[in-house]
């Protein structure tokens, strides 16, 4: 097993030190540890798996941790200040259907009733939340769903159809619903506003189901995926 | 199975609970949270979207900054305590019990004992709705390293008020969900009571939302009701000391013996009266050491420390000034005196002569009143909205307390100022009011037999008293307090107070499910709806609490819980009432300073 940590940043020549692996934190670049040749490689390796959680530090050349064959610890999970519940954004265009780990959302208003997600811009389903105008749902994971959260947090949809493995259903007005979640929710942006490498969409609700069957269970938090 | 979503809550992105908190007004703002969460990762950043209708969100908007403590799952309680209490009430955490520290590097209030303290700074605001997203820069955190093992309170387990027998109801809950006996229970409700269509926009405006002329509306009466100045003392310890005291008066003064050898038997009991055989009498009856005749005689007497006067309302200045001169402490019976030039000469005296004087006001010390200062605190019944005050019993006054200008006036003068102080300490300080009267019934008497008033402030309630010489109130409380989320009775004398709570006890709620309505309405009572609130203290009235006050002051060489200052704005709430009466119009209230 071939386990390789690096931090790549072309952007920045102290790149964030935070994403590091506690044993390399305090480095200033990382690009010290490994070849560049190699991170370059391994960033753009069509099988590298990467996280989609931190696909945006991928996009913007800076990449957490690689450890071939092996699932990748997220700097939405290590570096998050802010002990969250975890969902999965749902996105659905003509062409493709995606889902992707988040932790960054939550309420927004009563009236009108909306909550709201940040979305790295780098990611698939910025593109795809683009593309569909603005249609999305979150499905509120429970404990019991650590793997789902991992699998589709882990990997990115632009190269496996990550919606396959998801036991996923019809809601109201075609969004897509998933089964075994605590509740999911369908949504339509009503404005959304840049901020840094995220745009945060502020959405409103349009309806929801929750599953009588897991509503004796709680969130999954992000803790549970550490 | 699936359910369609109501509301807001149903869609569970409510998720980690924490305290928002910064400084506000002259308090430390803190609002529940469930509903933060991060935006960036480099640079961090946070969201938070506190309710306008909080002192919350004025002191973010202001200060620009704020603190997110993550709660633990240990802190539930004090957590259900804190989003249940009173939403305007000013320094929420010390109601609940809540330790609040402060962060010197960033000048932020934090509180203590928290899993972990994001220390933020807003750099942006984005309107949506009945919120406002504010997007914050984490200037720090701060963790308790000791409760890092623990798992942070989530929302679920503080929504819905304090619960009891929180393991028993997981397991039914657990038990339910698992063999789908939750939806078949659920299906059997929604037939007996058809739910709204799952319109989830609508049911959640309705039970929550509000738009901006609403949210105007209720921020017109502003995000802390501060109008309450006065607390209810905690209840005095029965006296140890030895301590020489003398009722002066021989007529009310009978029962202030029996109240002194209630609140202490330690305390030396004297009687002091104008007629010698009365007072020798009185003497005898009460058990007295000694008795004295003329109040500077019992002034005098270095076996007595302080006096307990229940004379005519028009001579408490004189006997207040004389005791004080003596170097004697004063228990003056209420009202004051019966015009504020007398009130403070009184006051001035007793400053002078570096006694004490309080003045005997039971509803000060009344337990049912301290009991449901604390329950309207709690949030019991939400914003207090009314008081009634109903004091009425025929009563025919003679001598002294039929002549208006000894007495001071009438009912108003001998009861309101009673009803007045427990205003003050349920609701607050009134703005205005607003007097008149029914036909006088008792003609032998020259002040009024009954009145009744009502007091406004602006921070949203009204208060109505009726006070009655010529009339009985039955079986009624004397006082009512009403909010948006309950109703408390305080009955006088009684060791107890009822809480009538909006959202009704278990009965009525599974009554209410009974069909036909005819079988209903027969098995259907209202003390089901009840929920009655025991008192520690086995007096229900503040009498025995009020001498022990005196006693304790006297002891203790200290101030009263209630300084004369008190009686003194009573007297002149009461009199701004004869104003009102007089005028037939809406009076202002002499504003406190």
């Amino acid at each position: 097993m071939l386990a390789i940590v690096c931090q790549l940043s072309l952007c920045s020549k102290n790149p964030p030190t935070q994403y590091l692996p506690t044993e390399y934190r305090g480095h200033h670049s990382a690009q010290k540890l490994l070849p560049e040749g190699l991170l370059a490689d391994l960033a753009n390796s069509a099988d590298f798996v990467i996280p989609e959680f931190a696909e945006h530090l991928v996009r913007s050349r800076s990449v957490t941790e690689a450890t071939r064959g092996d699932r990748l610890t997220s700097p939405y999970i290590t570096a998050s200040q802010l002990p969250s519940i975890v969902g999965l954004v749902l996105v659905q265009t003509a062409h493709r259907a995606n889902a992707m780990t988040v932790s960054f959302f939550s309420e927004v208003a009563h009236h009108p009733t909306s909550l709201w997600v940040s979305i790295a811009k780098a990611s698939f389903t910025h593109s795809l939340l683009e593309e569909n105008g603005g249609r999305f749902s979150i499905a509120v994971l429970t404990q019991k769903q650590k793997e789902t959260a991992l699998q589709c947090g882990t990997q990115s949809g632009r190269d496996r159809d990550k919606c396959a493995a998801l036991d996923l259903y019809p809601g109201p007005e075609g969004y897509l619903f998933l089964n075994g979640a605590l509740a999911s929710t369908a949504c339509s942006v009503s404005q959304s506003v840049s901020i840094d490498d995220h745009t945060l969409f502020v959405a409103n609700i349009l309806s929801a189901e929750m599953d009588s069957r897991q509503s004796h269970l709680r969130q999954l938090l992000l803790s549970d995926l550490m | 199975m699936h359910w369609p979503g109501r509301t807001i809550w149903d869609t569970r992105v409510q998720g980690v609970c924490g305290v928002l908190s910064a400084h506000g007004e002259n308090e430390t703002a803190l609002f529940v949270s469930a509903t933060f969460a991060q935006l960036t990762l480099d640079p961090p950043r946070v969201i938070v979207n506190p309710n306008r209708t909080y002192s919350i969100e004025p002191a973010i908007a202001k200060t620009r900054r704020f603190a997110i403590s993550v709660m633990p799952a240990s802190r539930q309680n004090e957590i259900v305590r804190l989003m249940a209490a009173r939403r305007r009430q000013p320094d929420r955490a010390q109601v609940v019990g809540l330790t609040i520290e402060e962060d010197v590097e960033h000048s932020i209030p934090f509180v203590g004992g928290a899993l972990r303290v994001l220390f933020c700074e807003v750099e942006d605001t984005v309107g949506a709705g009945d919120r406002r997203i504010y997007i914050a820069r984490i200037l720090g955190t701060r963790d308790t390293p000791e409760l890092q093992n623990q798992r942070p309170l989530l929302f679920s387990e503080v929504s819905g008020g304090p619960r009891r027998f929180i393991g028993l109801q997981k397991g039914v809950r657990t038990i339910l969900t698992r063999t789908g006996g939750l939806d078949y229970l659920k299906k059997g409700f929604h037939r007996l009571k058809p739910q709204a269509p799952p319109n989830i926009a609508l049911n959640t405006y309705e039970e929550g939302g509000a738009d901006e002329n609403e949210l105007a509306q209720i921020n017109s009466y502003g995000v802390l009701d501060t109008s309450r100045r006065l607390s209810p003392p905690n209840a005095p310890a029965p006296l140890t000391k030895d301590l020489g005291i003398c009722v002066v008066g021989t007529g009310w003064g009978s029962f202030h013996c029996n109240v002194l050898r209630q609140a202490s038997p330690n305390a030396r009991l004297y009687v002091c009266g104008r007629d010698p055989d009365k007072t020798a009498r009185l003497a005898r009856a009460v058990k007295a050491e000694d008795h004295f005749l003329g109040i500077e005689q019992a002034a005098a007497d270095p076996r007595v420390q302080g006096l307990i006067v229940a004379l005519p309302h028009d001579l408490h200045r004189h006997a207040a000034e004389m005791i004080a001169a003596a170097g004697k402490h004063a228990l003056v019976e209420k009202p004051i005196a019966t015009n504020l030039a007398d009130a403070d000469a009184m006051i001035e005296a007793a400053q002078r002569g570096g006694s004490i004087l309080m003045i005997a006001e039971d509803m000060h010390y009344r337990p049912a009143i301290a009991a449901a200062v604390k329950r309207i605190m709690a949030g019991d019944i939400g914003e207090p909205l009314y008081f009634f005050g109903h004091a009425a019993g025929i009563r025919r006054p003679r001598g002294w307390a039929a002549q208006s200008e000894r007495m001071g006036g009438g009912v108003l003068m001998d009861m309101g100022v009673h009803y007045v102080r427990a205003l003050r300490l349920l609701m607050g300080e009134p703005e205005t009011v607003l007097a008149s009267r029914a036909m006088q019934i008792d003609t032998k008497i020259s002040g009024e037999d009954s009145a009744q008033l009502i007091f406004s402030n602006s921070t949203g309630w009204d208060a109505h008293l009726v006070l009655s010489w010529s009339s009985l109130r039955g079986n009624l409380p004397d006082i009512t307090v009403a909010g948006d989320k309950g109703t408390l009775h305080l009955w006088p004398g009684a060791s107890f107070i009822d809480l009538y709570p909006v959202d009704p006890p278990l009965i009525p709620r599974m009554l209410s499910l009974v069909r036909p309505y005819s079988l209903q309405e027969k098995l259907m009572r209202p003390r089901f709806g009840r929920v009655r609130i025991k008192l520690a203290e086995k007096e229900g009235a503040g009498y025995v609490g009020e001498v022990r006050e005196f006693l304790a002051a006297v002891a203790e060489d200290r101030a009263p819980s209630s300084p004369p200052s008190d009686a003194r704005r009573d007297l002149e709430i009461v009199l701004s009432g004869y104003e009102a009466l007089a005028q037939g119009t809406r009076v202002q209230v002499p504003p406190l300073p």
